[in-house]
């Protein structure tokens, strides 16, 4: 027995020293990732630290980062208070170097701040909410698009694409955002409306409680008003109570546009494929994208299917897995440290162009520590899949939109 | 005066919504005067038992009535024995404990679940119906349905049925009612039971119009009590007629003025009867006073 565990704890040694390189403990970078593993957005948490863990792995069999080995380890939060405490544990008993994360703006807006409390760096990769990088905190910054980028590629391709293809003026085009009434949905509504007039567009937004038990009012308002364009910023259950009722009263606008979601099983179970056919969907760039506009987004899916045995789950964590890989990009830049002076500087120099990263993007942060050179793309269902649409270098080869009206 | 007709039409079938989810509630709270913090999470329940029966084994959700609700009876009938009766004498402990079965059953089915949403998706629920220029969809007409014969078979439940008389000497004097003999714990059992499989039976009839989550009955149970107070405590026609105002309320309220502000007026309203009259509109004066108090 003694010699079979002799044995095996050799081959173990041995695998290892040959698949991945030997680091010492005091190597180790440890990054906490605070993402919601229990919970109502459980699912997507898991998923996103499934993508950091594989960002990891990849970047020790490949030596590692600035010599050291990524070490990601998962803290839970589902609110605010959870967030602090998880900060608390991840920094004081785990004694991670780096904090990063998460799904949700309310959380990664505890976490950091709880985070500046030990000097550490928090480094968001996900998080949407435009406020995050306007307070100002000297050790975050942001990846991913924020909820601003969401608006900007809406407002594109309703008046580069959607006006032209509608044979309609931009002056002439009408567009109404329906908007879930929080601080997410209301600010995708405020920038829209910005971007809109700004075009010379009319616009009209509306908000309703995610919570409602009828929006039947609010497609009949929607409804009245005629527009071209009907853009729904909201989350899963109000957005599908949306599109049923939009069926229901036969509101046929010329092109819909969901922010964020619309994408996944939740929206094509409770409408059908059929009904979704020609909605476009503005979100994070992941699958069916144009390789040379994103390289290697294909192979980083295969990837995280043979690794798990499973597809990736919604839309956000394959950014998740490209702000780890920029974090990788900083650390070698300081040379392994990790401090929030050392990070930011290395961030505020980097200079990446487009295309740089399997999502298409490339780096260069602003002065509220905002990469700006994260776009969000434009998909649409077309058959029974959604592909990249808009811009049109993002689209896969051969694939254009398609007719937009409801059926 | 299209639109005009478009908007009663929303407020009669939502108010079929409201009167659906607040008779059951309205028969606990009425007769048991527990205030039922968990009577969406039964709603939600039974929401899921149909998913459940559509999913696993393809039934017709309306079909799943017959399992879910003899169910959701029975689950009703073990929470209060287990839980409500041991506190019957703690009138607020048993409120803290409905909130407690709240978290308990949400947090389950979140844990089951993982957070994903579910859909029921039908060929019967994407058909809509057009009278001129009203539509609303076959689902929607099949809660309102649902909901007058609801009220209509408790209504005669009570009137006519042994266990109803029960039930309604119970809630008019506890005390008078034991001394007749009648078993008041058993009574308030299956009071109980019945709200519970009457939440039960709202979460099938609604299972098509909704995409379910673990959090989806709280979003019913606000206007739920508002209606139960607004129609008047132990009311079957009272739940039934208050759903119908907060339904149409809420639909003029969304249309006309703003939807964000809706559920504010439904609330304005809810005081305002309250003031005028604080037993509710089909309530007993004297009703609200009894409650928590003859308990105790």
């Amino acid at each position: 027995m003694k010699k079979f565990i002799r044995n095996g704890v050799a081959a173990a040694i041995l695998a290892g020293s040959i698949s991945s390189p030997a680091f010492t403990q005091e190597d180790t970078i440890k990054i906490g990732a605070i993402t919601p593993n229990t919970g109502g957005m459980a699912i997507l948490g898991n998923d996103l630290a499934r993508w950091y863990e594989m960002a990891a792995e990849e970047a020790n069999a490949n030596g590692g980062v600035a010599g050291h080995k990524i070490q990601i380890i998962r803290g839970d939060a589902t609110n605010a208070q959870e967030a602090i405490a998880a900060v608390d544990k991840l920094t004081t008993v785990d004694e991670v170097d780096i904090v990063t994360g998460t799904i949700a703006s309310f959380i990664s807006q505890a976490a950091s701040e709880a985070t500046l409390n030990y000097n550490k760096m928090y480094w968001e990769t996900n998080a949407l909410a435009v406020g995050l990088t306007e307070r100002g905190l000297p050790n975050f910054l942001r990846t991913g698009p924020s909820a601003a980028y969401y608006a900007l590629q809406a407002a594109d391709v309703s008046t580069s694409k959607l006006a032209a293809d509608m044979g309609k003026d931009v002056g002439a085009l009408k567009v109404w955002v329906e908007h879930e009434d929080s601080n997410y949905g209301s600010s995708i509504a405020a920038e829209l409306d910005r971007l809109i007039k700004e075009k010379g567009s009319s616009i009209q937004t509306a908000g309703h409680k995610a919570s409602s038990v009828d929006l039947t009012d609010a497609i009949l308002r929607a409804k009245d008003f005629d527009p071209d364009v009907y853009i729904i910023a909201g989350y899963v259950v109000d957005t599908n109570l949306l599109l049923r009722t939009m069926r229901e009263q036969q509101f046929k606008p010329r092109a819909t546009i969901l922010i964020g979601l619309g994408d996944s099983k939740e929206t094509s179970d409770a409408v059908g494929q059929d009904y979704l056919q020609g909605v476009l969907i503005v979100t994070y760039p992941r699958h069916h994208i144009n390789q040379s506009y994103a390289p290697g987004s294909d192979a980083a899916n295969d990837a995280f299917r043979a690794k798990y045995g499973e597809d990736p789950v919604g839309n956000s964590g394959f950014n998740g897995y490209v702000g780890m890989q920029v974090l990788f990009k900083a650390l070698e830049a300081t040379g392994g440290d990790t401090s929030p002076e050392a990070l930011i500087a290395a961030a505020k120099e980097m200079d990446l162009p487009k295309g740089t990263f399997p999502t298409g993007y490339g780096v260069k942060f602003d002065d509220n520590m905002q990469n700006t050179r994260a776009d969000a793309v434009t998909y649409q269902w077309q058959g029974d899949i959604t592909t990249v649409v808009w811009p049109p270098e993002a689209a896969p080869e051969g694939v254009e939109m398609k007719d937009t009206a409801r059926p | 005066m299209e639109q005009l007709l478009n908007v009663i039409t929303l407020g009669l079938l939502l108010g079929g919504i409201y009167a659906l989810v607040s008779v059951g509630l309205n028969l606990i709270f009425g007769v048991i005067r527990i205030i039922n913090f968990a009577q969406g999470e039964f709603l939600m329940l039974g929401m899921y038992g149909a998913y459940l029966g559509y999913s696993v084994l393809a039934l017709d959700p309306y079909v799943t009535v017959l399992i879910v609700v003899p169910a959701l009876i029975l689950l009703g009938v073990v929470v209060y024995w287990l839980v409500m009766r041991p506190l019957q004498n703690e009138p607020m402990m048993q409120v803290f404990a409905s909130f407690g079965l709240l978290l308990l059953l949400q947090n389950i089915v979140l844990a089951i679940t993982g957070g994903l949403s579910f859909s029921i998706n039908t060929p019967l629920s994407q058909v809509a119906l057009s009278l001129g220029p009203v539509q609303f969809s076959v689902s929607r007409l099949i809660v309102l349905v649902a909901a007058a014969l609801a009220a209509a078979a408790l209504g005669v439940f009570l009137a006519r049925s042994t266990v109803g008389k029960a039930i309604r000497a119970v809630a008019q004097d506890r005390r008078a009612a034991q001394l007749m003999g009648i078993n008041v714990q058993t009574t308030y059992m299956w009071t109980f039971g019945i709200g519970t499989g009457l939440a039960g039976l709202a979460g099938v009839l609604l299972s098509p119009i909704y995409t379910l989550s673990p959090h989806i009955g709280g979003n019913f149970v606000m206007a739920a009590f508002a209606v139960v107070v607004l129609g008047g405590l132990g009311s079957v026609a009272g739940a039934f007629v208050g759903g119908f105002i907060v339904g149409l309320t809420e639909a003029f309220a969304g249309y006309y003025i703003d939807p964000e502000l809706k559920h504010a007026v439904i609330f304005i309203v809810f005081i305002a009867v309250l003031l005028v009259r604080p037993s509710g509109l089909f309530g007993k004066v004297g009703a609200e006073e009894v409650g928590l108090r003859e308990q105790s």
